[in-house]
């Protein structure tokens, strides 16, 4: 029960975002004081939420459930109410993925930010190993010891014929005009860089 | 624009000794806050700012938590204070971290040194000595590369803006303040608790898988607004050393006009005493009076280290991205069969 002032906190916010009526729990059980709290948000947007997470691990998974509220019972006579369970999907969008990516790599113990150079190194062999394990699948297959998987034989086509077929010559002038722009930019960059230091240790100088 | 940090931050400040910060350590749901603010509020070019808040532990400045701020009360500060103090006691009544160690602000490629940005965080250094702002890019991560940086002010720089009249081209000397001790950058690393990591591994594949967004060969469009943003900053930088040595002649021209006058009022005095009249006073009061000289104005020197500043990230940037290209290129001409 813990994000009840958090959750009046968004209000100010309200520029901000769309009113998320949910709230959290942090035990998966659905008592009779998650009920009150819940009236609380369906007052301020009838399709509340209820999102359950099990920080207890107990079956070894975060079982994350969202609930719904409706009622239930005979008409007159005994009614109630009852959380039924929304089929619940995690998406996220570009940028988040990345920093999920990152976020997988400090698992063990905190893990520095990368910078590009050294990410593309990473993903240059993730890649290596990828391809090294479809080379083996593929040769296990050849040599019968697997029996082959159409589907996947089917992707691994489709990522093979992927590779742009290009003249040789032709690659080779647009990796070398590539690779020239970026040369040249690079020396301007440094050339400002060095004027600008130069310029303020020949002002230290005549000081 | 963030604002200075609320009086006294609900209690006492994080540390006992002060302690050099040398390195910070972001939570997990720190990193994804920030991206999602950014995703949600910013567009763009606009700016979204928010508060970090953490510990500090031995050296390394541990932030555990941050919020946004409301985007639309740029014109009332006491309005943002007031919110940010709000927050802070929810957090404290929560029993989680609430001691504000920094804010946070988002940029495009980088462009984000400037007048507005020195002063709010210099609100903050003020007040917390270890507080860092932390600098997010959305463009570079949606490239797929988490760019994420700490910053700091250094002493000197601090010094100088409290001092009373800063950043003439004497004190700026005096000083020997250059522009690249202006900010001080600190490595990140990333960290995640338990309960992250359980979760990470329940996400399902599609979130989780990491990005080849990073291996893309096109860069040319990144290099063209990198060159454009660096005209921009360069002509800024030709303007401020135009208006120093615009500044330099004005003082020679002014030296050698009073030089005249001193002269002519000698003369003048000279031929009175002959004549038996009453010389002509030759102070500082009465050669400004007389010959409508004013004192020149000394040009503010910040705004010249700042960009300097921006030219060096700028081109640290550029080399990373630079570098990274050069490794895709032989990378694709690795695969290539011949």
């Amino acid at each position: 029960m813990v994000s009840y002032p958090l959750q009046r906190l968004a209000t100010p916010l309200m520029v901000l975002r769309i009113w998320h009526a949910h709230r959290y729990s942090s035990c998966s059980d659905v008592t009779m004081h998650s009920l009150l709290i819940h009236e609380y948000y369906a007052r301020l947007d009838p399709n509340a939420l209820f999102l359950t997470l099990d920080t207890s691990l107990k079956e070894n998974s975060l079982q994350i459930r969202a609930h719904v509220k409706s009622k239930m019972g005979l008409p007159g006579k005994s009614e109630g109410v009852v959380f039924s369970p929304v089929p619940c999907e995690i998406v996220s969008y570009e940028p988040e993925r990345v920093g999920v990516s990152f976020l997988k790599e400090a698992v063990e113990k905190p893990a520095p930010i990368r910078h590009d150079l050294q990410q593309v190194c990473h993903m240059a062999e993730s890649l290596d190993r990828l391809l090294q394990q479809a080379l083996e699948y593929v040769q296990k297959v050849l040599a019968g010891k697997v029996e082959g998987n159409p589907t996947a034989g089917r992707e691994l086509m489709e990522a093979v014929s992927c590779m742009p077929q290009m003249d040789e010559t032709k690659f080779e002038s647009i990796l070398n005009s590539t690779m020239q722009d970026h040369l040249m930019v690079v020396y301007l960059f440094n050339l400002v860089k060095t004027q600008l230091v130069l310029g303020e240790k020949l002002c230290k100088i005549t000081s | 624009m963030a604002s200075a940090p609320s009086g006294g931050s609900s209690g006492g400040k994080p540390r006992g000794s002060v302690r050099e910060v040398k390195q910070v350590q972001l939570d997990g749901s720190v990193v994804l806050k920030i991206i999602k603010h950014c995703q949600e509020e910013g567009s763009g070019s606009e700016w979204v700012t928010g508060c970090l808040v953490g510990v500090v532990v031995d050296e390394t400045l541990e932030i555990s938590n941050c919020f946004p701020f409301p985007k639309d009360s740029t014109d009332n500060p006491r309005e943002e204070i007031e919110y940010q103090k709000n927050v802070l006691k929810k957090l404290r009544t929560v029993n989680v971290d609430y001691h504000e160690v920094g804010w946070y602000q988002s940029t495009y490629l980088g462009s984000h040194v400037s007048r507005e940005f020195l002063e709010a965080h210099v609100g903050y250094q003020r007040a917390i000595q270890e507080s860092v702002v932390l600098i997010y890019d959305p463009l570079q991560t949606s490239r797929g590369a988490l760019s994420l940086k700490a910053y700091r002010l250094t002493p000197q720089i601090l010094t100088m803006m409290g001092a009373s009249d800063p950043f003439t081209p004497e004190s700026v000397q005096q000083a020997r303040v250059v522009h690249s001790d202006v900010l001080v950058e600190l490595p990140v690393t990333l960290r995640s608790s338990r309960l992250t990591s359980v979760l990470l591994q329940e996400l399902p594949k599609s979130t989780t898988l990491p990005s080849n967004a990073l291996l893309g060969l096109s860069s040319t469009e990144l290099l063209q607004k990198n060159v454009q943003l660096l005209m921009e900053n360069v002509e800024s930088l030709q303007l401020e050393t135009y208006r120093l040595l615009g500044y330099e002649k004005n003082i020679s021209k002014q030296a050698q006009q009073k030089q005249q006058f001193l002269q002519r009022r000698r003369e003048e005095n000279e031929r009175r005493e002959k004549t038996g009249e009453p010389p002509l006073p030759m102070t500082d009061e009465a050669i400004e009076q007389e010959s409508s000289l004013k004192p020149v104005v000394p040009p503010q020197r910040l705004e010249a280290l700042l960009i300097g500043e921006q030219v060096d990230l700028r081109c640290q940037q550029i080399s990373e991205i630079a570098g990274a290209a050069f490794a895709k290129l032989y990378l694709a001409e690795g695969l290539q069969p011949n």
